[in-house]
């Protein structure tokens, strides 16, 4: 890359994406800073102060009550083996199905293309899901999860595009040599579209982090949800119970804040790891090697 | 691709045609059995329960099923449309999904284009990990926060502009402003979301053709225009067909909870409309049909937009 | 393009047939297991008395809110597990998406063995077999059958008891002022609707928190958008004439949408009180909890506040303004003397699956009666002696820290519970505190302002009524803040009549009638 020389009145254009992208910066930052710093607050300042991005008084009480909270600490736990297992499963058969759709000379193609892509715009809605889960046996067990979601619709197509867009020199090279199908698509392709992989890993993972609804409908033993149910009745339920005198455990705004925080913490680490096959040059070094 | 595959004249003209298609079978059956745990899946849990869309003519009843509710024909539908409220609803959804396909659409990939001309690594990086944090904050975290930064009384922003002896803005109540604050808020929470797709696409981009550009005497304004637009084109054609299928689909959390009393007439569409007569009151029968109506016409958007796109030499989705 | 369709849709097709005979098997099994419901062994069984021999497994299902339910493993369920010789499995499933859930179970006939219904589900399945019939057990069980009849009866078929209610303190929250800003202001408590007006005006414009800002308004309310009703200021309304929903006249149930006149006062005063800074600007980005919170957060003077929590806002309060304190007072009257309070409907209710073994059925029963007995209502509010509390002499209690940890009083806050205010009054508080609590509901009580048709059916109010409720507020709230005239509420009446109003209004009074 740093053979690449610009001219110089290319400065101006570098001015312009760094102002831009500063500009972004504080937008979204900004208001980020005060879920993080509101986490640290008391109720009351919380909710005296408004938008604020100092607390007069830091207090860490929320984390601690948070990490000793053992339904919560129990979900977490349930939120990693969903996400983990789920988007085994999902990237597998994505992957797959994804690459044999690439290949435009394949029979029927058009056809299961069209298949997938009806299947995400009509969908048979809630009782049929359930009645379809509840007659494979599957009730109350993580697979109801792991199978209703095991492919989305959306994310098959885009890899799809991903993979038609590999340049074909080095399969046909392969196919000299008298690879298979299923080598060229392990050796060849799979190490060339690590940037989709990467992305489409993370897409599946954030889906299955969020997993909510089906969790509620599926599994019965509330000791089996996902993180985001917990985290849901903690910011939405409050608005809705008047009638159960459940005000008894109003968390304060801290703890949700906090478990906002603690709840996405996972993604938010995961994210820098993933971000190096999204730098460029791979292809080409591959290509050339 | 043509020539590829028949690059053996002999072979082609020796073969009769049945023989040929027959090779061409055999040749896709590693590429079938890839598809086949895919292909399951979607015949059994995504085909299987849509014949549960048949309640859509039907008056539903859970407990006599599919077989013992009253057949109704087009009655659901008809409800729908007659309804006053229809056309309003209808208005509404277009409108904010316009304006979804005009600004929040765009908006990652100008952000994706941004990020890819940064140089410094530890920015790039830096951008891309804050911009994707809003991500994984939830409606009611966002809509929350907009409530207290803008509020007419309370608000932070107004209580500044009234300390300025400015007037307030009623920026949550006010009709005028709600369809801006509901795609600004799409942008804050997704837009730094959605550019990884692009950015995983630009990682794709051959470097080669930079660096013929620059030879050419490019300036990065052309580069980005002749070389990476083009280089993400089908990435960016497949997702905005793919949007317009979705384009009765708001996001219902989300405008649930920017919706009130006073901002109604602009922010009422069909999944707060159905929430409300359909969803809260177990009307099975008319949920499918709204949602049936809304799946229609994503189709209908899809296949003409795919077909218009195909026309002109792009791939489509299908 | 023609043909790919043509094959999706007949895949489809065939596909939706399969659905249908699948659930068509699974329901005619159901059918089977109800057909069998009234054998003869089952009746030899009926007259035998439970000894609890034998361990059973339960399942129930229940509406969980914040912090969710417990675990299996919890010390109260082991308590009751052990004591009652069951298997006792809780489903808790978050309040918003109960009704969801519900009814993919009924779809499926999958219902457990013990679970809450909504008022709304269970009218409209009462008569689908679903429910046990408790009204002939219930010799057997003196706690329940002394449920109140009034509560135990409604919405339940003549003669039959198919669903406990959900104790409710329908009167419950007081209203409230900060004591501290009268004080300040040397104001009185306001006896009238119109007196109430001078002193939240006072409280808007006196800057009664001394900080040198026009930052206080006098009152707030919340807007319920997706079901269209005003909440947090039933005293005004009610102090107009306005009912409760539906107003009872010489047996005939009237929609308070079509009471013009009286909204038309009402209007009037909230619109002047929002031009004049009085009403809090923000009322229609309130969420339910909101005007209490500003009262909590010193930006209100009046509000509702949960008595069995009044000690917990006093507290906030005090956080903020050391000097500060609420107390509750008498709803203010109206020009024609009338008061009225925010006041709840009890209607949700507890069911008997009515197709399992009769023995299943005694032995809930058996558990219901116990959390009604005296020692079982002492059981689900205060837990496990040692474990949630110590007694340290006669009277006197200590709460312990597992309490807070277990949530031992999940049952009786959120499940079933004895009929009476009292539900929140813990034996570890001392008794001052709970004669102030009880001083307030006898209190609210005197003002009660009930709606008559709550829990009625009616097929128009199921399908439009929430939506051209919400257009009516949608309408009321654009009077009170001057985009509309006063006058307006006469089209947005004439319209809500119009678009299933009046269907509705003659739906209400036939179920109405049939309870009379």
């Amino acid at each position: 890359m740093k053979a690449l020389r610009y001219r110089g009145s290319d400065l101006l254009f570098v001015v312009c994406v760094y102002s831009f992208l500063l500009l972004s910066l504080l937008v979204v930052g900004l208001p980020f800073f005060y879920v993080i710093t509101s986490s640290f607050t008391t109720e009351h300042e919380y909710l005296s102060r408004g938008f604020f991005l100092i607390p007069r008084e830091w207090t860490i009480e929320a984390y601690g009550y948070l990490l000793h909270n053992r339904n919560f600490l129990q979900a977490f736990e349930n939120s990693i083996m969903i996400t983990f297992f789920g988007t085994l499963i999902n990237i597998v058969l994505t992957s797959l199905m994804a690459y044999g759709l690439s290949k435009s000379w394949l029979k029927g193609r058009r056809l299961l293309n069209f298949m997938v892509l009806f299947s995400m715009i009509f969908a048979g809605g809630l009782i049929p899901t359930y009645l379809v889960t509840r007659e494979l046996g599957l009730l109350n067990s993580y697979w109801a999860l792991f199978l209703n979601s095991a492919i989305a619709p959306f994310n098959l197509i885009v890899m799809r595009s991903f993979f038609q867009a590999i340049p074909t020199e080095l399969e046909e090279a392969a196919k000299i040599d008298g690879s298979s199908e299923y080598r060229i698509f392990v050796q060849i392709m799979l190490p060339l579209s690590l940037p989709a992989l990467a992305t489409f890993t993370l897409f599946y993972a954030v889906f299955n982090w969020n997993t909510y609804f089906y969790a509620i409908l599926f599994l019965n033993n509330s000791s089996d949800w996902p993180l985001q149910v917990f985290l849901r009745q903690m910011l939405i339920e409050s608005d809705q119970s008047m009638e159960a005198d459940a005000g008894m455990f109003q968390y304060t705004p801290a703890v949700k804040m906090a478990a906002v925080l603690v709840s996405s913490a996972p993604l938010l680490v995961v994210y820098p790891f993933l971000q190096k096959y999204f730098n460029k040059g791979m292809l080409l070094g591959s290509v050339k090697g | 691709m043509q020539q590829q595959r028949f690059s053996n004249p002999v072979l082609f003209v020796k073969n009769r045609i049945k023989q040929a298609s027959w090779t061409h079978w055999k040749r896709g059956i590693p590429l079938y059995v890839m598809i086949l745990p895919g292909l399951l899946y979607f015949l059994i849990f995504r085909y299987l329960p849509m014949g549960g869309i048949i309640i859509a003519f039907q008056d539903f009843n859970p407990f006599s099923g599919h077989s013992g509710s009253e057949w109704v024909g087009l009655a659901q539908f008809e409800r729908l449309f007659s309804d006053v409220d229809f056309w309003p609803l209808l208005k509404n959804t277009l409108l904010l999904s316009a304006l979804n396909l005009f600004l929040f659409f765009p908006a990652p990939i100008a952000l994706a284009l941004a990020i890819n001309e940064v140089r410094l690594r530890w920015f790039r990086k830096a951008v891309q990990t804050a911009l994707y944090m809003p991500h994984f904050l939830s409606w009611v975290v966002v809509v929350g926060m907009t409530i207290t930064l803008f509020a007419t009384q309370d608000g932070t922003v107004n209580k500044l502009l009234a300390s300025l002896g400015l007037n307030r803005i009623e920026v949550m109540t006010d009709p005028a402003y709600f369809r801006y604050v509901y795609v600004l808020q799409n942008i804050w929470k997704e837009a730094g979301w959605n550019a990884i797709i692009f950015l995983a696409a630009l990682a794709a981009v051959n470097p080669a053709l930079y660096e013929a550009g620059v030879m050419d005497g490019a300036s990065r304004w052309q580069l980005i225009w002749h070389v990476t637009l083009p280089a993400i084109r089908s990435t960016i054609i497949v997702l905005f067909i793919l949007r317009l299928g979705d384009v009765l689909d708001i996001g219902f959390e989300h405008i649930y909870l920017l919706q009130n009393s006073l901002n109604l007439q602009v922010s009422d569409v069909f999944d707060t409309y159905v929430y409300r007569t359909g969803v809260l009151q177990g009307e099975f029968s008319y949920t499918t049909a709204v949602g049936l109506f809304k799946s229609v016409v994503g189709l209908i958007l899809i296949a003409s937009s795919n077909y218009l796109f195909r026309k002109f030499g792009e791939e489509g989705v299908y | 393009m023609k043909k790919i369709l043509s094959v999706v849709l007949l895949t489809i097709m065939l596909l939706g047939v399969l659905a249908g005979c699948s659930s068509q098997v699974a329901n005619e099994n159901s059918a089977n297991v109800s057909g069998g419901g009234k054998s003869g062994n089952e009746q030899a069984a009926a007259n035998e008395v439970d000894n609890f021999n034998e361990q059973l497994d339960i399942t129930w299902m229940v509406r969980s809110f914040q912090g969710g339910g417990w675990p299996e493993d919890h010390p109260m369920i082991e308590a009751i597990n052990e004591k009652f010789n069951v298997n006792l499995h809780i489903q808790w499933i978050p309040a918003a998406n109960y009704a969801e859930k519900l009814n993919v179970l009924a779809a499926s006939n999958d219902f457990p063995d013990m679970y809450l219904v909504l008022s709304e589900e269970f009218s409209k399945w009462k008569d689908k077999g679903l429910f046990l019939d408790i009204q002939p057990l219930l010799v057997d069980y003196p706690h329940l059958a002394a449920i109140p009849a009034e509560d135990l009866h409604n919405l339940n078929p003549k003669g039959q008891v198919l669903g406990l209610p959900y104790y409710l303190t329908k009167a419950r929250d007081s209203l409230s002022v900060r004591e501290d800003w009268l004080e300040k202001l040397n104001l009185q408590v306001p006896e009238t609707l119109d007196e109430f007006y001078e002193v939240a005006k006072a409280f808007a414009t006196q800057d009664p928190d001394n900080n040198g800002q026009h930052d206080t308004s006098g009152f707030s309310l919340y807007i319920d958008h997706t079901s269209g009703t005003l909440v947090g200021i039933e005293y005004i309304m009610a102090g107009f004439g306005l009912a409760n929903q539906w107003k009872e006249e010489d047996g005939k149930l009237i929609p308070y949408q079509t009471q013009v006149t009286e909204w038309k006062q009402v209007l009037a005063y909230l619109n002047r009180a929002y031009t004049e800074g009085v009403l809090d600007r923000d009322f229609a980005v309130n969420k339910l909890g909101a005007p209490l919170e500003k009262l909590e957060t010193n930006k209100i003077g009046f509000a509702y506040a949960n008595p069995n929590q009044y000690q917990t806002s006093i507290n906030s309060l005090k956080k903020l303004v050391p000097e500060g304190n609420i107390v509750p007072i008498t709803p203010p009257t109206g020009q024609t003397g009338l008061t009225g309070t925010s006041t709840l409907n009890m209607l949700d209710k507890n069911v008997i699956n009515a197709n399992i073994d009769l023995k299943k059925q005694k032995r809930i029963l058996a558990i219901l009666d116990y959390f009604l007995s005296p020692e079982g209502s002492d059981f689900i509010k205060h837990g496990i002696e040692g474990v949630h509390y110590n007694k340290i002499s006669e009277d006197q209690y200590e709460k312990l820290e597992a309490a807070d940890k277990d949530r031992q009083n999940l049952i009786n806050n959120w499940i079933f519970r004895p009929f009476d205010p009292g539900i929140q009054m813990y034996k570890w508080d001392n008794a001052e505190t709970h004669q102030k609590i009880a001083r307030m509901f006898a209190e609210n009580e005197q003002h009660i302002w009930q709606n008559p048709a709550a829990g009625l059916e009616s097929d128009t109010l199921n399908k439009s009524g929430a939506n051209i409720n919400g257009k009516f507020i949608s309408t009321v709230a654009e009077i009170i803040v001057g985009r509309k005239q006063v006058d307006e509420i006469e089209q947005a009446s004439a319209d809500w009549l119009a678009s299933g109003g009046s269907k509705i209004a003659e739906e209400i009074n036939e179920a109405y009638a049939i309870t009379q």
